[in-house]
């Protein structure tokens, strides 16, 4: 009998960073995605999303060049250059050391400015608690060297975390590899979120915004064209 | 009711409070039910829980992980659960499985919602009224248990104990409910095999002698798949297993995968080529890429010569007629494009592969079309080989199974109760039979009929449903009962959805509320569900995140596996595993079933079942309960088990056929065959090897199994289910369709499973109707839009099935239809999971407190907006929850094997002005 | 008059805690008749004590009686309304009843009460939550007495107004009438506590 592996729960390790990341970010490889929501899914059940409210969706997106669907997992983008952060009243928007930009719901006013500022629409309305919500990159696992709940739970390796601001990262090299390019670039808030395989139409094709509301409801496929 | 109306004064509540708290006989009021209230240190933790208004994050410090077995799906990966303050948090993939790896889809998180749920079941309860009016009362286990056990006890003690039906939608115990229906000495453990799988099995079944549960593609090594309406990348048994090695192998490793479907499913999304096909013509595309391998000399003679146990003349004499030319008419897709796949896949071998199993089989002509697309794996010589079609040793049960050399034994705990008797002449389930059954036993082969076990367990009509082993046909059970094939004293559902779920579940639900027919109906389930709903008592049963199951399945990384399923969490209210249950009936019963659950904690029956695979962790039991998963990685992979050799043992004292050199062996008076004699391809030695576990221990390509079985059962002679050979042919009624017929197919989406996880709120916000996806093409000729409401009409089909061939309508169904392209032209298709009407509020896609409005005219305190979570309630303007569709369609079991056409529905589609 | 009326509104706490935590019995329902109760209760639903006393308490009536509560409370039928505050509470709510869980399930039981069910239920069933606050304002501690209306806003008040809406129009029953509206009664009283004295803790 060989070795025994050993159990990777058992041992919580802290990634040990001498110094917390430059710009963390997420590199998504739309060739891998098969549209399982399990990032969608798993980001709820970890974060208490109420109904109603996404921090991150699943597009099905028609493609124009075949009878296929091709999927595109939207989040937070956490821009370089946020709306969010710069249109909030109370500045309950900030940015931490590593890049991403987070919401301090003690501190929101319910007035949703964040809301109109976003070209992606990542932000949401909490609407018992009246506050704005959106991804934090879960704060809560990543202060212990775990990945964000939909980086773990992607079957694929579609998701990636990592540290955008090191060239040496893995999840850097990665990026760069494949010519990882971000979503709607010329909204020009420069995210630390990467798409591979990101293809210029898909920009137009979830143009209808990334939250499902209920307005939204039940168009699961997102049509690229005329009205049918 | 507002506050200023109030109608108590202070003085009426020191009135009533000061008469109260002298205590009140026959209310239990005399003390305060919590301890502990004085301690400065709950003060401090009230004030803090009164301020606090932070979100609960789970801390993974504090949090405790314990490794347990998914239950959103038959797949079963291994998982973990985090456990913070006695609840469940979080549930992620278990890295030591070695089968998902660690990896899992949206399902896994269903499980807190099923479990945490405020609507969940959690208490035995007693219809009051007539079964089926929804009115209950609740009843103590020791009452659920009394009443039941009488009534099985009297069943059993009737000298029939065979009317004590156990039927089972999902049952991961493996094993355990088997126990309880042998020691009861019932032989109808029934299932829902054939609404599922089983026209898909009898194929391997018949080639390779057992289904391996079923057949592992090394898909990590291959380079070429070929997809005949499988959807592993979406909804599958070993989905998961299978998607993430598919993506690599096509990400990483420049694998093609090239899909005949009928609709965009995930799998065709991640495809290379996609190939829309009219339904049901899988099978010609099949048979035409067997001539063109053969024609094009792709063929592995020395393979197909070696194993096959017929020639490959004639073979292709069978098959000449069935050329791509032909399956261009059946099924759309150009021939050119058929000849140049089928000649791409086999000069891919033996590093490619097919996956087929619903698109292809789940039709009439299926287990036939299905043996037509198996050969291509053997043509091409792919079997067992690194990158093509293995067959693991798959589930480790029992030890001493094919492939299973070495590997530690895992048995159920002896004693270990004996099988029941079959229906043989002179047994008084025998006598019970209606004449006309007995006629159909007569006419039963002898292998079947001295193994007969009434219409339900053992259909006579369909000999090859319980051939190699029970897969039975569930969606005749209720028509049988109808019509008095089988008699019923208690009828015992355990997680089983057929009043929803099965093609013309009206019938299901006709059956069950008829208390002649059957005059007691248990249900055990997680859920107030359809079925539950019919039952006169309901026993709620621990969810998968509060007991025990053994588990273990093929492994996809070829080498076999175990786990285990333990509990995370206490069960919530009254729930109880169904081990205790059945323990507890078994003992309520008597007369000698005690002595088979002769255990007081459900953890001490398991520690036994696994005691050989504690004995291989040096920690033993706890270290296997630590870690969840058991393998022995340095094992060989499962390559080629067929040219393994026989062990000496094995070889000494056996007989060897002079013609045929299949080696037998004698054990218990019984022939078994344990190998074959083959000539070693490189040295030419005679070895003992062991083959395929088939009678001829080769690839039976050639089985007579078909013919015989079609005799059995009295099919016309001729009759192409009855082939001994692969044989093409059509559903009936498909050749001959009018034009604006269509065929209503149906499929699943990857955030659902089977009809029992529209109540996992986070899946059902994302995926909560059944529309019907229709080809713009299609759409426009009928002037059909997005969103426009249809009356969907299926007529009964034609063939030797259930009623088939009877001019009449099974059923109508309004619905709304999506415009979707790449829909085939003549489909028509639906997703399983939208139209409940029980399970609670979110399945039902209403608002808990929707209701009747408030009376007297009082203004109402009730706040819709903040209280309406289901947002995509039809109340709220959102498109509610689907159409209930399985009515309308037909009961349909493929002759001999019984297995459900559900794509063979001719339907007429108009639009609803 | 009394101004501190703690023990009081244990006793009514632990009345309706009983109520709600499970099906009455044949005793309960003959408790129910003390005047100093039925008195009360028909103060809020006319009818209640010609319901109570009209007829004996037969198994049937008891039987019809559990089925109401089974129909009402239990299965989740169109007319359900749970008894879970979970199912109405979300967000910072659904927060709040799992920290109070937490609290719960450190506390001792106390199996002497005799109250048929109350283990086997939820933590975050009604029944529970109320004989909590039973227990809050029977503490001899002062500082955990004051703490009951804040404690009620938090853990009963975002959902229990619905609730009893709810119950008033669906139930067939005067006695879960009474009860509900008791239940509202208590908790307008809550109300004004609170506004009065300012929420604590806050």
């Amino acid at each position: 009998m060989s070795q025994l592996p050993s159990i990777p729960w058992e041992r919580l390790e802290r990634r040990q960073r001498s110094l917390p990341m430059k710009r963390a970010g997420f590199v998504i490889d739309l060739r891998r995605c098969i549209g399982c929501h399990a990032c969608s899914i798993s980001c709820k059940t970890e974060n208490d999303v109420p109904l109603g409210g996404f921090r991150n969706r699943v597009r099905y997106l028609e493609r124009p060049d075949s009878d296929r669907i091709s999927y595109l997992p939207l989040l937070c983008m956490h821009c370089q250059d946020a709306p969010c952060l710069e249109a909030c009243p109370t500045s309950a928007i900030t940015r931490m050391a590593d890049g991403r930009v987070v919401i301090n719901q003690e501190q929101c006013c319910g007035m949703k400015a964040c809301i109109a500022a976003c070209p992606y629409g990542a932000i949401y309305l909490d609407a018992k608690a009246g506050k704005a919500d959106k991804c934090d990159m879960c704060t809560h696992r990543t202060s212990l060297g775990l990945d964000p709940a939909c980086v773990a739970s992607c079957p694929t390796g579609t998701l990636r975390f990592g540290d955008l601001g090191d060239a040496n990262h893995p999840v850097t090299r990665y990026a760069q590899e494949h010519g990882a390019k971000p979503f709607k670039e010329d909204a020009g808030t420069r995210p630390s979120v990467y798409y591979i395989r990101h293809e210029p139409w898909m920009n137009e094709a979830a143009a209808t915004g990334v939250q499902i509301t209920p307005e939204d409801d039940e168009i699961v496929y997102e049509q690229t064209g005329e009205e049918l | 009711m507002k506050q200023k109306d109030h109608l108590l004064t202070r003085r009426d509540f020191l009135k009533m409070g000061g008469a109260l708290s002298v205590g009140v006989a026959g209310l239990g009021l005399a003390a305060p039910l919590f301890g502990n209230f004085n301690d400065q240190k709950l003060r401090i933790d009230l004030e803090k829980f009164i301020a606090s208004r932070k979100k609960d994050f789970i801390d993974y410090t504090r949090a405790k992980a314990v490794p347990t077995i998914c239950f959103g799906c038959t797949t079963h990966c291994g998982i973990v659960g985090w456990v913070q303050d006695g609840k469940v948090r979080r549930l992620e993939g278990n890295p030591l499985d070695p089968n998902s790896l660690g990896n899992t889809c949206s399902k896994v998180h269903g499980a807190i919602s099923f479990t945490y749920y405020p609507e969940r079941l959690l208490y035995p309860l007693k219809r009051v009224g007539k079964r089926g009016d929804g009115k209950w009362k609740r009843i103590t286990w020791e009452e659920a248990i009394e009443e039941i056990g009488d009534r099985l006890k009297a069943c059993r003690e009737s000298g029939h104990p065979e009317r004590f039906i156990f039927h089972y939608g999902r049952d991961k115990t493996k094993g355990f409910t088997k126990r309880f229906t042998n020691a009861f000495g019932t032989p109808n453990r029934l299932n829902r095999r054939s609404i599922c799988s089983s026209n898909r099995r009898v194929p391997l079944m018949s080639y390779y002698g057992r289904d391996f549960e079923w057949e592992t593609q090394d898909l990590e090594n291959t380079k070429y798949i070929l997809n005949f309406g499988s959807n592993p990348l979406e909804a599958y048994q070993g989905g998961m297993y299978m998607m993430h090695r598919i993506q690599r192998a096509r990400v990483d490793n420049g694998a093609k995968m090239v899909s005949f479907e009928v609709r965009p499913s995930a799998t065709v999304n991640c495809s290379d080529e996609y190939f829309p096909v009219m339904p049901g013509s899988d099978a010609a595309i099949g048979f035409a890429m067997a001539n063109v391998i053969i024609d094009e000399g792709l063929v592995d003679k020395a393979f197909w010569e070696r194993w096959a146990n017929v020639s490959l003349s004639e073979i292709k004499a069978h098959i000449k007629d069935w050329t791509a030319e032909h399956a261009e008419k059946v099924s759309g897709v150009p021939a050119a494009d058929i000849r140049r796949i089928a000649i791409e896949f086999a000069q891919a071998a033996p590093h490619c592969t097919t996956m087929t199993a619903r698109g292809s089989a789940k039709h009439y002509h299926g287990t036939q079309g299905d043996r037509g697309l198996r050969m291509l794996d053997v043509l091409v010589g792919n079997v067992g080989r690194e990158g093509g079609l293995c067959l693991s040793s798959g589930r480790m049960w029992g030890g001493g199974k094919y492939g299973q050399d070495g590997l530690p034994a895992v048995s159920q705990p002896k004693p270990r109760p004996p099988k029941p008797k079959p229906f043989t002449p002179g047994t008084p389930a025998y006598a019970d039979l209606p004449e006309g059954v007995k006629a159909k036993v007569a006419r039963l082969d002898s292998k079947w009929r001295n193994r007969y076990y009434g219409e339900l367990a053992t259909p006579s009509e369909y000999p090859l449903s319980w051939n190699w082993y029970g897969m039975k046909v569930g969606q005749l059970v209720h028509p049988y009962i109808r019509e008095g094939r089988a008699k019923v004293d208690v009828y015992m559902s355990y997680t089983y959805g057929a009043a929803y779920g099965y093609p013309e579940a009206k019938v299901c639900r006709e059956v069950l509320l008829d208390e002649k027919l059957v005059p007691f109906h248990v249900a055990i389930d997680i859920d107030y569900s359809e079925q539950a709903a019919l039952a006169d008592i309901i026993l709620p049963e621990a969810t998968s995140l509060e007991r025990w199951d053994a588990h273990s399945t093929n492994c996809y990384g070829l080498i076999p596996y175990t786990g285990i399923r333990q509990p995370l969490v206490e069960p919530m209210g009254e729930a109880r595993p169904i081990q205790i249950i059945l323990r507890d009936l078994a003992r309520h019963i008597g007369g000698g079933m005690e002595k088979y659950f002769d255990f007081d904690k459900v953890e001490d029956f398991y520690k036994e079942w696994y005691k050989n695979i504690s004995a291989q962790f040096p920690g033993g039991w706890e270290e296997f309960k630590r870690r969840g998963i058991w393998q022995d990685p340095s094992r060989a992979k499962d390559y080629q088990l067929y040219e393994r050799p026989v062990p000496k043992e094995d070889v000494v004292g056996a007989t060897i056929d002079p013609e045929t050199r299949v080696i037998y062996r004698e054990k218990k008076g019984k022939k078994r065959a344990v190998g074959i004699v083959m000539e070693d391809p490189v040295t030419g030695e005679m070895k003992a090897v062991r083959g395929f576990p088939t009678p001829s221990r080769k690839i039976q390509v050639f089985d007579p199994v078909f013919p015989l079985a079609a005799q059995s059962a009295g099919l016309p002679d001729g009759d192409p289910n009855g082939a001994a050979l692969p044989t093409l042919f059509t559903t009936p009624g498909f050749d001959a369709l009018e034009d604006d017929d269509l065929i209503l197919t149906t499929f699943k989406w990857n955030v659902h499973t089977q009809g029992r996880s529209s109540q996992w709120k986070y899946h059902a916000e994302v995926i909560h109707t059944n529309q019907i996806f229709i080809n713009p093409k299609t759409a426009e000729r009928m002037g059909l839009r997005n969103g426009d409401e249809v009356e969907i009409t299926v007529k009964r089909p034609k063939g030797l099935t259930y009623r088939g061939g009877i001019d009449e309508v099974v059923g109508s169904v309004r619905n709304t239809v999506r415009l979707l392209k790449g829909v085939h032209e003549r489909v028509v298709c639906f997703a399983h999971a939208g139209g409940h009407w029980e399970h609670g509020a979110v399945a039902r896609a209403e608002n808990h407190e929707s209701g009747p409005a408030a009376k007297n005219g009082r203004e109402s305190l009730l706040d819709a907006d903040v209280s309406a979570d289901i947002w995509w309630s039809k109340a709220r303007g959102g498109t509610g929850n689907g159409a209930r569709m399985n009515d309308v369609l037909p009961i349909n079991p493929s002759p001999l094997v019984g297995g459900q056409n559900w794509f063979d529905n001719i339907c007429k589609i108009r639009k609803v002005t | 008059m009394k101004a501190d009326i703690s023990l009081e509104k244990s006793a009514i706490y632990a009345l309706l805690g009983r109520i709600f935590i499970s099906e009455l019995d044949r005793q309960g329902l003959h408790a129910l008749k003390d005047r100093a109760i039925s008195s009360v209760l028909e103060k809020l639903e006319t009818g209640f004590q010609e319901y109570m006393d009209s007829s004996e308490w037969d198994s049937e009536r008891v039987e019809e009686l559990a089925a109401e509560y089974c129909q009402l409370f239990i299965v989740p039928g169109r007319s359900a309304l749970s008894l879970r505050a979970g199912q109405w509470m979300g967000g910072e709510d659904g927060h709040a009843i799992e920290r109070l869980e937490v609290i719960i399930r450190g506390l001792e039981f106390d199996g002497s009460a005799g109250v048929p069910g109350y283990k086997k239920v939820p933590d975050d069933h009604l029944g529970i939550l109320l004989y909590f606050l039973s227990s809050v304002y029977a503490s001899s501690e002062v500082n955990i007495r004051r703490l009951g209306p804040s404690i009620a806003g938090v853990v009963l008040h975002p959902w229990i107004f619905r609730f009893g809406e709810g119950l008033l129009v669906r139930t067939r029953s005067p006695l879960y009438a009474a009860s509900g509206k008791l239940l509202l009664e208590l908790q307008y009283l809550e109300r004004e506590e609170m506004e009065k004295t300012g929420p604590i803790g806050m």
